[in-house]
């Protein structure tokens, strides 16, 4: 017994649309995971609907920028900050801005490089 | 809403005997399953070398060559991952803990 | 109209278990807005999953932290097996019911211990950490460890309980929820404890949601939403009983916890009442490809796993959101209008674990 999950692909145009469509129906935000993939970022925005998971998944090529969903999601600037510091993924217009000093590392954006080198 | 309603036991307390014990002149027993410190029975040992690779966190290093097999005991996590993997089963999960040190120390067993 | 100024709190703070800095704008002691800021104890453990084999790497997970640390063990098994389809014996979805309901006690009381600490009630912060010894006890006899369990794996569970220790732990259980009712009246009757927690930091059922607050946070603010219901392990066999209090303020918090001691309590007898017998592992064979997405309710709250793995033996991403993160933000909301000498036991209101949310 798995509760409901639905992955749902965006294009990052869709965004800030669709995020408002979660917040009227009453979503709660879960998280904002990114991923490193060869050549783009990849975003899942996480919200919970009474108990049931929906996933937005968008690809970001490097050096574009995204929108802050932290004016419809508060929460979001945490997970968005988080993102700068540590993948140097730049996301505009946040509600709070740490200017990628969330996480202060030895070193910047620690999880950028794909192959994990320095990492040991 | 109560007051001083946990005076009684602050009092109880104070007559009873301490919850805790005399360390280290009376030493707690450990149990059964304690997960103190990794023992091995290097005669036993092929020096096949998978815990290293199992190892979380690469407190084991085996040498094939000179048939030498180290722990840094600071490192380990005494997770057991090593002791489950052991194709010979010489490692073993002592319920003892190792000794607190001022030094990293590296214990090497070499069998001959 | 007075003059505003900005204290800085932390990082290093007798409250505070572990490292976190908040900026207070104050005025007139008046907390007006406060910053965070963390990452003093960040440590990288979702990238190590990309260079550790995915069934030792469940000994890394468990560390991320040191009070929930078996269910973030089970959080990262049970993600890789929802990819490998794993089919687990029921014996082994029981054993982790049990483990995970005694860490849930264990994290409680240690809380509830801190919380007293941080009004001075020094008495009383020993005498929650008394009983807590005691399931400390169970889990040293039953897994080898205190703290960190290692008895979680990728398919079922290490070590087994036998009959005589699940007698013991339901006799532990029976003398702690004895012992609880003294320390229960006096953090819920006692005049000086009530006066410290009575409608300070109130978070409305709407402020608890929209700011993304979970676990006992937002049922003390009335909504009864907990992860355990949607039945992951063994839960849904179990009758699971939701704790919520309406109030949102410090002592429906306190409440609320003090509460789930009791229901945990109760879910651990039922599940020993019902364990099965059979197997507690399954055989694991090949390597992952897919991707999961798992939350379970930990002491703190929801927690979210998230694992992508490609066919090689390493994952290719493995995210964690742990509780306290998803609550900072509620924090940050209780502290406004508060006064500063507040400010330390509102912080642990939300039972921050620090190290956990930076990973």
């Amino acid at each position: 017994m798995k509760p409901e999950t639905t992955v749902i692909g965006i294009q990052p145009i869709e965004l800030l649309s669709r995020v408002s469509g979660l917040k009227e129906q009453g979503c709660r935000i879960v998280q904002i995971c990114c991923s490193k993939k060869e050549d783009a970022y990849e975003m899942d925005y996480s919200f919970d609907n009474c108990g049931a998971l929906i996933d937005l998944k968008l690809t970001v090529s490097p050096g574009d920028e995204i929108d802050s969903i932290s004016a419809i999601f508060l929460p979001a600037f945490l997970y968005e900050n988080e993102i700068e510091s540590l993948f140097g993924l730049k996301i505009r217009n946040k509600a709070v801005d740490f200017g990628g000093k969330l996480y202060q590392t030895a070193k910047q954006t620690p999880f950028a490089d794909k192959d994990g080198e320095n990492n040991e | 809403m109560s007051v001083m309603y946990f005076s009684k036991n602050a009092i109880k307390n104070l007559t009873h005997k301490p919850a805790t014990l005399m360390y280290p002149n009376k030493k707690r027993a450990f149990f059964e399953r304690t997960r103190g410190h990794v023992e091995i029975r290097i005669a036993d040992c092929i020096f096949c070398g998978i815990c290293q690779k199992r190892c979380p966190s690469n407190a084991i290093r085996v040498e094939r060559a000179g048939k030498l097999w180290q722990i840094e005991r600071m490192n380990c996590i005494q997770c057991g991952a090593c002791v489950d993997n052991c194709p010979k089963k010489c490692l073993g999960m002592k319920n003892d803990y190792t000794a607190p040190d001022m030094a990293k120390k590296t214990d090497a067993y070499s069998g001959a | 109209m007075s003059r505003r100024s900005v204290i800085p709190f932390g990082p290093q703070h007798p409250v505070l278990p572990e490292p976190i800095h908040l900026d207070l704008v104050i005025e007139d002691e008046i907390v007006v807005e406060a910053i965070p800021s963390i990452g003093y104890v960040h440590r990288g453990l979702e990238k190590l999953a990309e260079t550790r084999d995915y069934i030792d790497y469940v000994y890394v997970a468990e560390r991320v932290c040191g009070i929930c640390s078996f269910m973030h063990g089970m959080g990262y098994s049970m993600a890789v097996e929802d990819i490998m389809k794993l089919e687990l014996p029921p014996r082994a979805m029981y054993l982790r019911v049990i483990w995970a309901e005694l860490s849930r006690i264990h994290s409680h009381l240690l809380w509830m211990g801190l919380l007293a600490d941080a009004f001075g009630f020094e008495n009383l912060f020993m005498q929650c950490w008394r009983q807590r010894e005691k399931i400390l006890d169970i889990f040293e006899m039953t897994t080898g460890g205190r703290v960190i369990f290692s008895v979680c794996k990728v398919g079922g569970v290490r070590k087994d309980m036998d009959e005589d220790s699940l007698k013991i732990i339901l006799k532990t259980l029976d003398e702690v929820g004895g012992e609880l009712k003294e320390i229960e009246t006096t953090f819920l009757t006692d005049k000086s404890v009530v006066y410290r927690l009575k409608g300070i930091g109130v978070l409305t059922a709407d402020e608890a949601l929209s700011l993304g607050a979970v676990g006992p946070m937002l049922r003390a603010s009335g909504v009864g939403q907990d992860m355990r219901l949607t039945g992951y392990a063994a839960y849904g066999e179990l009758d699971v009983p939701v704790v919520t209090s309406l109030d949102g303020d410090s002592f429906a918090r306190c409440e609320v916890r003090m509460k789930e001691i009791h229901a945990s309590i109760e879910i651990i007898r039922q599940a020993i009442a019902r364990i099965p017998d059979g197997e507690i592992a399954v055989n694991v064979k090949g390597t992952p490809n897919g991707q999961s997405f798992i939350r379970l309710e930990q002491p703190r709250g929801e927690a979210f796993y998230h694992v992508r793995a490609n066919g090689s033996k390493f994952l290719e991403r493995f995210r964690v959101r742990t509780p306290t993160f998803a609550n900072l933000p509620a924090l940050l909301k209780i502290l406004e209008g508060r006064s500063l000498a507040n400010v330390p036991v509102l912080i642990l209101t939300i039972d921050p674990c620090i190290s956990c949310t930076e990973r």
